[in-house]
């Protein structure tokens, strides 16, 4: 998937990855996707909870080898 | 019975172990079930606390490297497998390693360098924290509510005020740290490792119940009390893991995402738990002041204060470093290890300076100069106020999160 920026939240646990993704979209033009990377379990509910809250879409939530991988693109 | 039968037979079953040890539980079934280990305690005439716990390991430690006599340490300690809530603490961190193996999310997970000073710091605030309040957000906070004592309520303004103080700090950091943020390499599981992780999960299953029911059935009293110790900390830990219970959540987030659901969970589980242990004390079977810290109200609302700003740096609370230090997050091993050694040193030097000395007083109750043992059926003369106090509490809880879900007035992000 393309993306117009990274975000590497490996080794983080919450509520970093969340903190750093806001952070992160913020600086982001509207429509723009943010990919992010993540070694917590915990992340998969809490980007989904995030997206939910804030209305930022999350494109894809994936897994490989215990590494969580997000696309989320900015409203 | 077909051969197609069979492979169905065998498919349900791996959908059910899927449903059960791999997918996340409720945070919702995760409180009632911690609820029920809770009252279980009570009833076996304990009550569940953490600190206690960390604080003799820090003990050992601080005596270890000789700096605990100096500062007035206890020199003679109950071993770490007979003090109960250090075995507490031990099989809570089994329990969660257990069920992070059954769902093969166990992972060594090595945090980026800043994450060690966080760790650091917010241990060592824990520590202090902890010390003040009589208690983590279990023994400080969730056991005195329970108990029908405003310490636990004082506590809960003092852990809101700290939570938004450090979450604007740490929003602060991620403006202004730019150091050691590089995460390091991510410490890949070997796939043959990781096919066998739900047999050792098994085996760590089968050891702790064997180490349980030896001791129990040891017609000695006290490992027979400490048999029922084992069993609950290992189910907290497992319950915890799989639901992802956490206090430090619970308190962050409607200031975070403005998403309520962990402190719903914990407000369900509040509601379920102070009527019965309500009845518990009227009933005479448990003795409500071994589960209420002569802290109120001034070491509840500091204590509050300087704990809930340290476990937002932290990542966790106290059993939430447990559970998170059982499925391999570096990060929580350091910040457990700081609050274990802070809470020993602040006891010690409190206790030093008669602020935490506990003197009784003429209604029999503990009292220090950070305060006394409150419980409101004493302070409101009956258990109908008592009861409907701590009710009126829960319930504007519950309708502030709520309210903060929707218009999310709340969230300082």
């Amino acid at each position: 998937m393309n993306f117009d920026k990274e975000l590497d939240a490996r080794g983080l646990n919450c509520p970093l990855p969340i903190l750093r993704a806001k952070k992160t979209l913020a600086e982001m033009q509207s429509g723009e996707v943010l990919r992010v990377t993540s070694t917590d379990p915990g992340s998969v509910k809490d980007f989904a909870a995030f997206a939910k809250q804030t209305g930022n879409e999350l494109l894809s939530s994936t897994e490989s080898n215990k590494e969580f991988e997000y696309f989320m693109k900015r409203k | 019975m077909s051969s197609d039968g069979g492979a169905c037979w065998i498919e349900g079953l791996k959908q059910d172990y899927q449903q059960v040890f791999v997918e996340e539980w409720s945070p919702y079934l995760g409180a009632v079930l911690m609820i029920l280990i809770i009252i279980g305690l009570m009833v076996s005439g304990m009550f569940w606390g953490i600190y206690g716990g960390l604080k003799l390991w820090g003990d050992y430690f601080n005596n270890m490297i000789g700096i605990g006599p100096l500062l007035g340490v206890p020199q003679k300690l109950e071993t770490l497998l007979m003090h109960r809530m250090s075995l507490m603490n031990m099989t809570l961190v089994l329990g969660a390693f257990c069920a992070a193996l059954l769902s093969r999310q166990f992972l060594i997970n090595r945090p980026p360098k800043l994450e060690y000073v966080w760790g650091i710091m917010g241990g060592c605030l824990m520590g202090l924290g902890a010390t003040l309040a009589g208690g983590c957000t279990s023994g400080g906070f969730f056991t005195p509510v329970l108990h029908s004592s405003p310490a636990g309520w004082v506590m809960w303004v003092g852990l809101i005020g700290g939570a938004v103080i450090g979450l604007k700090s740490l929003l602060w950091t991620l403006e202004h740290v730019e150091w050691g943020m590089q995460a390091p390499r991510t410490l890949h599981v070997p796939p043959s490792l990781l096919s066998v992780y739900p047999l050792l999960g098994l085996g760590v299953v089968i050891a702790v119940l064997y180490w349980a029911t030896d001791w129990y059935t040891s017609g000695n009293e006290r490992l027979e009390a400490r048999g029922i110790v084992i069993l609950a900390g290992f189910a907290m830990g497992f319950i915890m893991h799989r639901s992802r219970l956490c206090f430090a959540r619970c308190f962050r987030e409607p200031f975070m995402t403005g998403e309520g659901q962990m402190t719903k969970a914990i407000i369900l589980g509040l509601a379920i738990g102070i009527p019965i242990a309500a009845l518990l004390i009227q009933k005479k079977l448990i003795d409500p002041y071994l589960g209420i810290p002569p802290t109120f109200w001034m070491g509840s609302l500091l204590g509050g204060l300087i704990f809930g700003f340290g476990m937002i740096f932290a990542g966790g609370c106290a059993s939430g470093s447990l559970w998170r230090m059982g499925e391999g997050h570096i990060k929580l091993w350091v910040a457990a290890f700081f609050f274990a050694v802070s809470g020993s040193i602040s006891s010690a030097l409190l206790k030093k300076s008669g602020l935490m000395v506990v003197e009784v007083t003429i209604d029999e109750i503990d009292a220090t100069k950070m305060g006394y043992q409150a419980f409101f059926p004493v302070m409101l003369n009956n258990w109908g106020w008592a009861l409907l106090a701590g009710g009126i509490a829960v319930l504007i809880w519950y309708i502030l999160v709520s309210y903060n879900e929707c218009t999310e007035k709340f969230t300082v992000l």
